[in-house]
């Protein structure tokens, strides 16, 4: 039975069923009879955030841009749906073909977040192939994946026989043909084995670092110009240019500043022909300027004059998702409300400077109020502010600066506008701040659930106006993203349990179960707190030491000193901060 | 320019809302570049207007929809370029520029069909003395006999199962939905999945004369 004949039949029963069939303007439809390489590109969440997310569409065309390759869409079925594929034995399918993935040559699953990973068993689990690397012989696909947190392929080591790290533009291809010319899918992992971005676990060479491929020229790079549209909306539903790659900034937490080095900025003049033709292309009306910091991309001002140039008379607006408090202009906001107003986000991260200059945020409390007076005066009434809780060295007088933060912006806000003013909206987001990998953190405990309770409790408890809206992300789903990020191969175990008790979309709050999780650690004889919530020593074997993403540890266990000592380190366009990426990649600020 | 456009939505077109497919034309007429006139307000949006709105899972070939295009194009230009900005289940047939108004429409053709083992029920179904048919509305369930409305054209059982014309009462004036036809029917008897195929082929005003 195709899919559409399943949907049909329960037509009743399935949300948005327009997110399994496919046919959606831009997809690739190919004969199957003619290409060589089948490749199920999978998103292990739900369609709705899979399509939203611009390295799927990179990727997706530039397969399909090959005529030996035909690569097509998967997401996580919801739970409805996945209950009737269930119930008529239909195995996972790929959108364009609906063919069983089973068959393809290549499950390849992006890693964008941690709490996925339950819904990677449970996909390999719905297409029929055994979850075990070696338990799959020569006659199922190579199943790999890639993505930011490829970067520790602990946990998934069990279940996957490729991971690939970096940029997939250049060894992507270079994949796809070695698999061309290999016999079968053991000489084609051996071989692969080989390649330096690549990591095998049945092959690695221990004697050898997996190096994380860059790529060193964006501006040469493939960009698609269709993207697939959507019929039902998602998350981000519009037209994406990548302006830039990595982020000069260093904050101390954050991994993407860290794994992404070095910056690379793509001309203003390429940029504008990526985006209009793909506005032409897809019908979009909003344009989003994707990076790490837009802010910060030195070709703003002219990128945006001219893209307005063309975006006003169509009515297309432009959108920057990642804007910083520090350089925000009025020329920025009138940009980007030139057709349409949209909300305004920012990450002040931490209530205090002297915390502030704990994780490298140069940022200070002059900047954010300056950001804010400018969005007042150009109109806005609402925005949102992105926090941090539990970073190390973290009093409760740090949190209580989160509130003064906001009361103080209220004043200005009235200040500005008169006590009669629109009704203004400060929306607060406050998330367990999670240790990651490669970065001068990947030693720190984490906060337990307990204390990161205590310290949300704490904080409502602070006075503060009824404008203010704080919402605090669940400790318990942090501590499980903790221990999924600095995973070592022991939690391959856990994370099956999981799956087994249950588990999946681990990151919708209407699904994540930890006591499921907690139970899940009790069969793997896992104890949480080791991963989680343990102050690693300096010197101590990580499980991600196998690879290298360019940055040494030298730098991260200096930036770490310096964070003790709430000294900052300047942003790499000031000065070199001597990371250790200009070995392998010049970016556009390396000496 | 104002133009009447005729269009299908086949296959995995017809899991496409409503509200879906106006965006999707609305991406459609900007992807072919026809500019078509906006609506008035804060966000103006190209001003499409249907002829009447299809249920879900329903397929069709007669889909309607009027528009004022901007430019100077010939109907079959638009037609071509339209049909490279579509998808491909959703396909441009006919372009023209003297459609009649919408408000006449009073009925509209569905070709329906159901594997052998529903035939007979259907046959039982639209031969009961009623067909009841519960709507909701903000007062609770309304029960509503439409036996009166349904008009069996053809019915023809053979090896592969019923097949069947039939019409439905369509349009401003009085509406049943194809959906709520189809949910009377698989109310009627015991079963946990809904077997059929069903595709909307014509309109027709309240003279029964073939709306266009
Ligand atoms: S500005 Fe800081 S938090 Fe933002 S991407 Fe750069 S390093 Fe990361
Ligand atoms: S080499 Fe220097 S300038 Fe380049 S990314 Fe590293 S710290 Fe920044």
């Amino acid at each position: 039975m195709k899919p559409q004949e399943l949907i049909k039949r329960h037509l009743n029963d399935i949300q948005k069923p327009s997110r399994y069939i496919g046919g959606e303007f831009g997809s690739v439809v190919k004969d199957a009879s003619a290409v060589d390489i089948r490749y199920a590109f999978c998103f292990p969440d739900l369609y709705d955030i899979g399509m939203s997310h611009l390295g799927m569409k990179i990727l997706y065309h530039l397969l399909n841009e090959r005529q030996d390759t035909w690569c097509e869409r998967v997401f996580a079925p919801d739970t409805d749906m996945e209950a009737l594929m269930r119930r008529y034995s239909m195995p996972l399918y790929g959108l364009e073909s609906k063919d069983p993935i089973r068959d393809f040559d290549f499950i390849g699953f992006t890693l964008q977040y941690e709490l996925c990973y339950t819904n990677i068993l449970n996909m390999l689990d719905l297409a029929g192939v055994p979850l075990l690397s070696e338990e799959r012989d020569d006659s199922y696909p190579v199943v790999m994946c890639g993505g930011p947190c490829a970067c520790n392929p602990s946990a998934l080591a069990d279940y996957v026989d490729l991971f690939f790290i970096g940029d997939g533009e250049e060894y992507f291809p270079v994949l796809l043909d070695l698999y061309k010319s290999c016999a079968g899918k053991s000489e084609f992992l051996r071989r692969a084995s080989q390649i330096s971005c690549m990591y095998v676990p049945k092959y690695h060479d221990p004697n050898k670092k997996v190096v994380r491929a860059m790529v060193e020229d964006l501006d040469r790079m493939y960009y698609p110009s269709q993207f697939v549209v959507p019929f039902t909306e998602t998350v981000h539903d519009r037209a994406m240019i990548e302006v830039m790659r990595g982020c000069t900034r260093g904050c101390r937490f954050c991994q993407a500043g860290m794994i992404y080095r070095p910056y690379r900025q793509k001309s203003p003049k390429r940029l504008l022909d990526c985006a209009v033709r793909l506005c032409e292309n897809t019908g979009y009306d909003e344009i989003s300027l994707s990076s790490l910091s837009t802010s910060d991309y030195e070709g703003l001002a002219e990128l945006t004059d001219d893209l307005l140039d063309y975006c006003v008379p169509q009515s297309i607006s432009i959108s920057m998702p990642s804007l910083r408090v520090d350089n925000f202009t009025k020329n920025i906001l009138d940009k980007i409300s030139a057709v349409r107003k949209s909300g305004l986000t920012f990450a002040p991260e931490a209530g205090t400077q002297r915390l502030r200059d704990v994780i490298n945020k140069n940022v200070t409390d002059a900047d954010i109020e300056n950001t804010c007076r400018i969005a007042f005066e150009g109109g806005a009434s609402a925005v949102k502010l992105y926090f941090m809780m539990g970073l190390p060295t973290e009093t409760d007088e740090d949190l209580a600066g989160i509130v003064n933060i906001a009361n103080h912006i209220e004043d200005l806000y009235y200040n500005i506008n008169g006590p009669k003013a629109r009704k203004l909206k400060i929306n607060i987001s406050l998330a367990t701040f999670v240790p990651k990998p490669f970065t001068p953190f990947q030693w720190e405990a984490q906060i337990t659930v307990e204390e990161a309770k205590r310290k949300q409790d704490y904080l409502m408890s602070l006075p503060h106006s009824a404008n203010i809206r704080i919402h605090c992300s669940d400790g318990r789903t942090s501590r499980i993203e903790g221990v999924m990020s600095r995973a070592d191969k022991k939690i391959g175990k856990a994370l099956y349990e999981a799956w087994k008790l249950g588990c999946k979309f681990d990151a919708w709050d209407e699904h994540f179960d930890y006591d499921k999780w907690v139970e899940a650690f009790r069969r793997a004889n896992i104890c949480a707190d080791d991963y989680a919530s343990r102050t690693r020593s300096e010197d101590e074997h990580l499980p991600w030491d196998i690879i290298d993403v360019g940055i040494s540890k030298e730098f991260l266990l200096r930036e770490r000193r310096l964070a003790f000592k709430a000294q900052t380190t300047p942003d790499c366009r000031r000065k070199c901060a001597g990371c250790g990426i200009n070995k392998y990649c010049k970016g556009d600020v390396c000496p | 320019m104002p133009v009447r456009i005729r269009f299908s939505k086949t296959d995995t077109a017809c899991f496409i809302s409503h509200l879906d497919l106006v965006r999707c034309m609305t991406r459609a007429f900007q992807r072919a570049g026809i500019s078509v006139r906006r609506s008035q307000g804060y966000n103006p949006r190209p001003h499409i207007v249907f002829a009447a709105p299809l249920s879900l899972g329903i397929e069709s070939t007669a889909e309607l929809m009027d528009v004022i295009v901007e430019q100077d194009l010939s109907p079959a230009e638009i037609m071509q370029r339209l049909n490279g900005g579509l998808p491909r289940d959703i396909r441009v047939s006919d372009v023209y520029e003297d459609g009649m108004p919408f408000r006449q429409i009073s009925k509209a053709r569905y070709n329906l069909k159901f594997p052998e083992q529903y035939a007979r029920l259907f046959d039982s179904f639209v031969n009961a003395d009623r067909i009841m048919t519960v709507k909701k509305n903000k007062h609770g369930p309304i029960q509503t006999d439409i036996k009166p409305y349904v008009n069996i054209e053809r019915f023809d059982i053979g090896p592969a199962g019923a097949d069947i014309s039939l019409i439905l009462p369509t349009g401003p004036d009085y509406n049943i939905s194809m959906r709520v036809f189809l949910g009377a029917f698989f109310d009627s008897f015991e079963n946990d999945e809904q077997i059929f195929y069903a595709c909307r082929t014509d309109f027709f005003d309240k003279n029964g004369k073939l709306f266009r």
